[in-house]
């Protein structure tokens, strides 16, 4: 059956590569590397980490020796599981929403749009610093502690995605509204809930399953955005680097911040920006090939 | 007959100003939003959060007048900020100009290739696609300062510091994202194009390609492509804050998040809303028209 199927073979691959990664990723974490400070090479010279690439760190270290390898495998879950969750928790809500003003509010709706539409040009990190800058987030860890950011974080940028979607979904859920089998169902007595559930669900799943990687795929994008204005998601430590002491880095190595936390040493340890780039384009460009796959389907 | 005319446009005209008057309030609410959040500590406070919006909200008509705050300095609103926004806009502008004309030169050259080179070529704009405009930027610094480190020779002015209006790089770092995604847009039409029997016709008349392709794809191309500008112009824009503060230049976007002014901060987005407004009524005008030619 699969192997008449192309795109679902590729489709597999992926979900493999994603999953046997994720797992990896777990198993990293257990085992803690010591990170090497400054020691003294064969000629007796000192040296200072970041170390470039070399046959016993392939990726090369940061500023505190620590492998650049194991930070990215170790980095990839909270990227990976953080992306996937805001782009379900997103969808979830926005159908929800977009349901109620299409079947509730129905009369409203061109003001609703109005209303949305600057949502839709405001980009979503600058609504982000509105509502969660640097000394908001010492506010907030002031009051209630470091997890509790994490959580408003995390809910502050589930919301700023969702206008845009209730109205691409409204538009999406209009044409289907209108065809006539859903007309003659409602006729018969559909209430709205079967509507949904047996009428535009089935027809609707892949094209949801479409947006739901593209959300997430937005939502990596706007995690690096993020690390450029040095805000951490899974919160930020204070970076220990030799001389820099008052330097905040990101606690959790996820790849956004890591390639936010870079911009400061591009210019003499290139490594450190170009690896985590790499990786984050790989993992882009895994999702973006799953849409093309689906397409296809 | 007449009168109900009237009345009409009349109705017409209110809903518009309403509409007008919703985005403005929206736009007021997203520009307030901290103060839902964050007063003196963080907690939830609706009450000065409305008051806000309509602070801001009344703020919007009295704006010009007033003075405000960056980095350290006070500035009046109205010569500054009509300024930044001219550069803003220029370096928009420019890179709007330099994506089409690039893609439409790409898709040009993709016209004559053969299939194979052709699913080369659409898999490596896949690729393409898949890089965010973050990482172009700062690649794209990180080759103009080692170019410098090895040569020596200043190629380019990569900063806007103390003023200076850079253009080069800003623009060229802009154009890219759009870059790849209009050229994908176009070789679709183009390849959409190319099946319809008028182009074959031509083709079979005699005709070499060259003149089909600038004599008649080309214009049907860019009417289609016109329904597309306002989704080209909001990925440019969100491009558009990265490359101002990751080249420091002295344009409108700071005023967003360095300004803790929600008036100012409004007036900012509304600004941004221009454009795009006169982007889609004349888009919308020229598709009209269009579809009455295809009409008659």
């Amino acid at each position: 059956m699969t192997k008449n199927n192309p795109p679902k073979v590729k489709l597999y691959i992926i979900f493999s590569c994603l999953l046997i990664l994720l797992v990896t990723s777990f198993l990293v974490e257990k085992k803690p590397i010591e990170p090497k400070g400054i020691f003294y090479n064969a000629d007796g010279k000192a040296v200072m980490p970041p170390f470039p690439p070399s046959f016993e760190h392939p990726l090369g270290t940061d500023e505190n020796g620590t492998d650049l390898l194991i930070k990215l495998v170790s980095g990839y879950k909270y990227t990976f599981i953080f992306s996937i969750g805001i782009a379900f928790l997103r969808m979830v809500l926005a159908i929800v929403c977009s349901f109620l003003i299409l079947f509730f509010l129905k009369p409203l709706k061109p003001f609703i749009e109005s209303i949305l539409t600057p949502f839709y040009y405001v980009p979503a990190f600058i609504m982000f610093l509105f509502l969660a800058n640097k000394e908001q987030g010492e506010l907030i860890v002031a009051a209630h502690g470091e997890k509790f950011l994490i959580i408003y974080q995390m809910l502050v940028i589930v919301l700023i995605g969702i206008p845009p979607l209730i109205s691409l979904m409204m538009g999406e859920f209009e044409l289907l509204l209108y065809k006539d089998y859903v007309t003659a169902s409602r006729l018969l007595g559909a209430n709205y809930f079967h509507l949904v559930k047996k009428q535009l669900f089935p027809v609707f799943k892949s094209r949801l399953f479409i947006i739901f990687i593209q959300q997430t795929i937005s939502t990596v994008i706007l995690l690096i955005y993020l690390g450029i204005f040095q805000i951490y998601i899974g919160g930020q430590a204070k970076g220990g680097v030799f001389g820099e002491d008052d330097k905040f880095l990101s606690k959790s190595n996820e790849w956004g911040g890591m390639i936010g936390q870079s911009i400061f040493d591009m210019v003499h340890y290139p490594w450190i920006l170009l690896f985590p780039s790499i990786a984050l384009i790989c993992l882009i460009l895994m999702f973006n090939t799953i849409i093309k796959q689906l397409e296809k389907l | 007959m007449r009168k109900r005319q009237f009345l009409h446009i009349s109705i017409n005209i209110s809903s518009v100003l309403i509409k007008i008057i919703l985005l403005l309030l929206s736009i007021s609410c997203i520009t307030s939003l901290s103060s839902l959040f964050f007063a003196s500590s963080f907690g939830f406070y609706p009450n000065t959060y409305l008051k806000v919006v309509l602070k801001t909200f009344i703020g919007l008509f009295t704006i010009w007048n007033s003075t405000f705050f960056y980095i350290g300095k006070e500035y009046n609103v109205f010569p500054v900020i009509l300024d930044k926004y001219f550069y803003t806009m220029s370096i928009l502008f420019f890179s709007l100009v330099t994506t089409i004309l690039l893609s439409f030169l790409f898709s040009y050259l993709y016209f004559f290739f053969s299939k194979k080179i052709k699913d080369l070529l659409f898999g490596l704009l896949g690729v393409l696609d898949s890089i965010p405009d973050i990482i172009i930027i700062l690649a794209s610094q990180l080759l103009f300062i080692s170019l410098y480190k090895k040569t020596g020779i200043k190629f380019l002015q990569l900063y806007g510091i103390g003023g200076e209006k850079v253009y080069f790089l800003p623009t060229l770092c802009l154009s890219f994202v759009p870059f790849v995604m209009v050229l994908k847009i176009m070789i679709k039409i183009f390849e959409e194009q190319r099946e319809q029997q008028y182009v074959e016709f031509a083709i079979a008349k005699g005709l070499n390609r060259s003149t089909v392709f600038l004599k008649h794809v080309v214009p049907n191309v860019i009417k289609s492509l016109y329904s597309h500008i306002s989704l080209i112009y909001w990925y440019m824009l969100s491009s558009l804050f990265m490359i101002e503060y990751l080249f420091q230049l002295d344009g409108l976007t700071p005023l967003l998040y360095l300004v803790r002014d929600s008036s100012l901060n409004s007036v900012v987005v509304i600004m941004f809303l221009i454009p795009f407004g006169l982007l889609k009524l004349t888009s919308f005008t020229i598709l009209k028209g269009g579809s009455r030619i295809d009409k008659e």
